[in-house]
């Protein structure tokens, strides 16, 4: 089985394809948190094609041809360097990209609202959700109200922010629902924090962000009023917020409830999380200083800071150190260092969490897991770039108890990783190989002197084709090996549209032993939304996507979904509905 | 004597077999000794008729009207009998085939008639479907009917490769007689005369099974095909002989423990 499923790797590399970003992280675990920083970034971050500079265009999906021809018009005065001019420089995507990103800038107001039902077995009931977001150059507003099966209000939860860009003394102004992302994320729960295999992962680029809250999370935000500055080198940002959460006591600690399901029948503590916080970077020399301090009046810890330190000798070279404390004894370190040239970008990253609380509490970047209280490891990222169409990525990941406090906190992993990406003449062919060593200590095992391990290897293969601009085809196949155990997951998409229709179809077929070796899949889904699913048995799936502009400012989505076990023989099949309406004026 | 002979290896067969199979779907599992079966009986993708008898999307576009027989002797010393005839021709210029596999002995048989057609969805990619009539009988029972649906694509990713999958009888009309679900997915490389392909099959209860087989066509008039299934361990090789309207073929397949099995065939292009 192994050599066949070898063989058929090396068949299909012959002959390999292009994707996009998000296609690319296909075959790694599905990251939500991720997803979610990606989406805010889009609708939150500003793009404007008259000021962005080369790393934000090549950020945006333009090509190197494209950028200097983009970086040109910027310089030519108005005359000259009219949209029209532009136009006639770029071919293909670019030109597709460039139409719709002087469409958005020609727009002086637009507005969006959405309205979801979905229906699945594992909710037991419907779920709403209406969104809507108001915005010009001037102001944004948005509002988000979510109701779960069983919860009795139709806002049990909502979100209202209104931001700025354009008062007085402030680079942005948010009030209402907002996330914060500084620094390290030492002190501070960070959405989109993951690393990937991305070498630039591993160094933080947003120090001192701020945007609105945007999404049906329940957890990990706040409310109040944030806003950030800018005087000479000095940059800073600064919030006060007052949330009332549900949850639990666990202790002297609060728990907020993760999922987000409140039911009528079950009942939850309510408890105001009061944070002020405050953080500053200034540039001396080449050397950006970073101080970030959150004060929490009615929690034992009640104050926290967090010190950094970025700097970049070199053009190519860049490093960043940042701590949560000056006592060696209780103290989170990260330092990250990066080479990067246009063929090769190398990382390298050293943590150290020396803390008497679980490591989730910051959510800072671990390999242990959340229950783990102390960690200290490393993580190398390599890319190479050999030719224009291929890319070649390793990543290695280790972790270790830095403190032995029980037996049970004994763990170390090696987390291995390769991937291999290449443009065809036509999509794209991706590769991915990882293996995970991991050295439980069970008591058992010392008194007998053997130590358990587990590893698992996993080997997943990609191919996107297009074999017109109106129909796109996907295969992925993932493979899980444990022990003597294997697991195989097959998944085939097709989406396509013409005239007023879009539409995506697809199905998986998969075959998994065991939990551990589980396996997940993307699937197409309602705009604005996230959608995987984690396969972990013997069984099938298959969806169903449509989309129909109805009217010129309507758009309906319907996505239908069934799973099938072959394992049950009881409620063997379960069906999902998503439906969505949105409106875009 | 020859009919104790005969009763001792049907029952080793079954010994060998019943473990290796989901007892509800006992039936219908014999894949048959067509040309594909020299090539690990892969027929989600290739050229062949009896490939197109499972999926149909691969059915090419301006291929002329033609038949091909074949007959059977599966795992030979026992009195089984197969055989299997497949038409395609078409109508209205949309491609179809036609199959009818037959399997059994002078208690027991199978009987499977198939009609599919092909849809071109875009430039490269096809999508097919098949209809399955399905008959068994065993003396001394009731026989039993079944008709189901098959779905199945194929996609030209390049000249040279091309990836197929099929869901056999997704669909089953009526619950009389439960057929097995079966996912194939295989790819074929082509590389001067050799095809090299691979695939995937899985049913519901089974362990998810790898094949690989290898087509060598010389420039002439013969091919020569071979395979490995990985789940039973079957080895299976043969020849292929074409001429300008007729081809022949002979195939040969063998199992670890259960005895050998044979196919001829005949395939004709009709005018």
């Amino acid at each position: 089985m192994k050599l066949i499923f070898t063989c058929l790797i090396m068949m299909i590399s012959v002959f390999p394809q292009r994707v996009n970003s998000q296609e690319i992280e296909e075959l790694d675990d599905p990251n939500e948190a991720q997803y979610l920083d990606q989406l805010l970034d889009r609708i939150f971050q500003t793009f404007s094609i008259e000021t962005a500079d080369s790393l934000a265009l090549d950020e945006h999906g333009y090509s190197e041809q494209a950028i200097l021809s983009i970086l040109e018009w910027q310089q030519q005065d108005e005359s000259v360097g009219t949209p029209r001019w532009l136009r006639k420089q770029l071919r293909g995507q670019d030109k597709i990209l460039l139409k719709q990103d002087l469409k958005s800038a020609a727009v002086q107001t637009q507005s969006q609202f959405r309205q979801r039902l979905q229906y699945s077995a594992s909710l037991k009931g419907w779920r709403t959700l209406n969104k809507g977001r108001i915005w010009n150059n001037q102001i944004y507003l948005n509002i988000l109200t979510e109701q779960d099966p069983g919860e009795d209000r139709f806002t049990d939860h909502a979100v209202m922010t209104l931001s700025s860009r354009s008062v007085p003394g402030f680079d942005n102004l948010i009030l209402g629902d907002f996330h914060v992302n500084w620094g390290g994320g030492l002190i501070l729960n960070q959405q989109g924090s993951r690393m990937s295999l991305n070498p630039r992962s591993l160094v933080r680029q947003k120090r001192l962000l701020l945007r609105p809250h945007y999404s049906s999370r329940e957890v990990d935000y706040f409310r109040g009023l944030a806003g950030s500055f800018s005087h000479n080198n000095t940059h800073g940002s600064a919030f006060i917020s007052r949330r009332k959460a549900r949850g639990r006591w666990d202790g002297e600690t609060f728990k907020e409830d993760a999922d987000g399901i409140h039911p009528m029948a079950k009942s939850f503590e309510i408890h105001t999380l009061n944070a002020l916080g405050l953080a500053v970077e200034t540039e001396v020399a080449r050397l950006r200083l970073f101080g970030a301090t959150l004060i929490h009046p009615d929690e034992p810890k009640g104050m926290e800071y967090e010190l950094g330190l970025a700097c970049s000798p070199m053009g190519s070279h860049s490093c960043q150190i940042y701590t949560n404390s000056l006592d060696q004894n209780n103290q989170r370190i990260l330092f990250s260092w990066m080479y990067s040239t246009k063929p090769i970008v190398l990382s390298f990253q050293y943590r150290r969490y020396n803390s008497i609380e679980e490591i989730a509490s910051g959510y800072v970047p671990t390999l242990l897991g959340a229950s783990a209280i102390n960690e200290t490891g490393i993580a190398f990222r390599v890319q190479i770039r050999p030719g224009k169409k291929i890319q070649i990525r390793y990543a290695l990941e280790t972790g270790g108890p830095e403190q032995f406090n029980s037996i049970q906190d004994y763990r170390t992993i090696q987390h291995h990783k390769a991937q291999l990406v290449k443009r065809l003449e036509k999509g794209i062919l991706q590769l991915d190989l990882s293996r995970k060593l991991e050295y439980p200590v069970v008591e058992g095992s010392i008194w007998e002197s053997r130590f358990t391990n587990l590893k698992i290897t996993k080997a997943a293969v990609s191919l996107v084709h297009p074999f017109s601009a109106h129909l796109n085809y996907r295969v992925n196949l993932k493979s899980t090996f444990l022990n003597r155990n294997h697991a195989l997951l097959v998944q085939q998409r097709l989406s396509g549209e013409r005239n007023t229709w879009k539409w995506s179809i697809g199905y998986v077929r998969y075959s998994i032993p065991t939990y551990p070796m589980r396996l997940s899949v993307y699937e197409t889904s309602v705009a604005e939304s996230f959608s995987f699913y984690t396969a972990y048995d013997d069984g099938d799936r298959w969806f169903i996507y449509l989309k129909q502009q109805a009217h010129k400012y309507v758009d309906l989505e319907l996505k239908v979904v069934q799973t099938r076990s072959f394992d049950m023989l009881v409620n063997s099949k379960q069906l999902a509905l998503s439906l969505q309406m949105s409106i875009v004026l | 004597m020859i009919h104790i002979k005969k009763l001792v290896c049907v029952c080793a067969v079954c010994f060998i077999l019943i473990p290796q199979m989901y007892p509800v779907f006992g039936a219908f599992e014999y894949r048959g000794l067509g040309w594909p079966a020299a090539m690990a009986n892969i027929r989600v993708v290739g050229s062949h008729p009896f490939q197109y008898a499972l999926n149909p999307a691969l059915i090419e576009r301006g291929l002329p009207p033609g038949i091909s027989l074949s007959y059977q002797k599966p795992f030979q010393g026992l009195d089984l009998q197969a055989g299997a005839i497949s038409l395609q021709n078409r109508i209205w210029q949309r491609p179809f085939i036609h199959h009818l596999e037959f399997l059994g002995d002078e208690l027991y048989s199978e009987l499977k008639l198939s009609s599919g057609t092909a849809w071109l969805v875009e430039k490269g990619f096809s999508a097919g479907m098949m209809w399955n009539y399905h008959h068994l009988s065993m003396s001394g029972y009731q026989s039993e009917q079944a008709i189901s649906i098959s779905l199945s694509s194929a996609a030209t990713i390049h000249d040279q490769v091309k990836i197929g999958s099929v869901l056999e009888n997704v669909i089953q009309l009526g619950n009389e007689l439960t057929l097995p679900q079966k996912f194939h997915l295989g790819g074929q490389y082509i590389v001067g005369p050799v095809t090299l392909m691979l695939s995937l099959e899985k049913e519901s209860a089974l362990p998810v099974e790898a094949n690989m087989g290898f087509l060598y066509a010389s420039a002439s008039f013969w091919e020569a095909g071979f395979g490995y299934r990985d789940l039973n361990g079957e080895l299976s090789v043969g020849w292929r002989i074409h001429l300008q309207r007729i081809a022949f073929h002979y195939v040969l397949v063998t199992h670890p423990q259960l005895p050998v099995s044979q196919g001829f065939g005949l395939e004709m292009l009709l005018p």
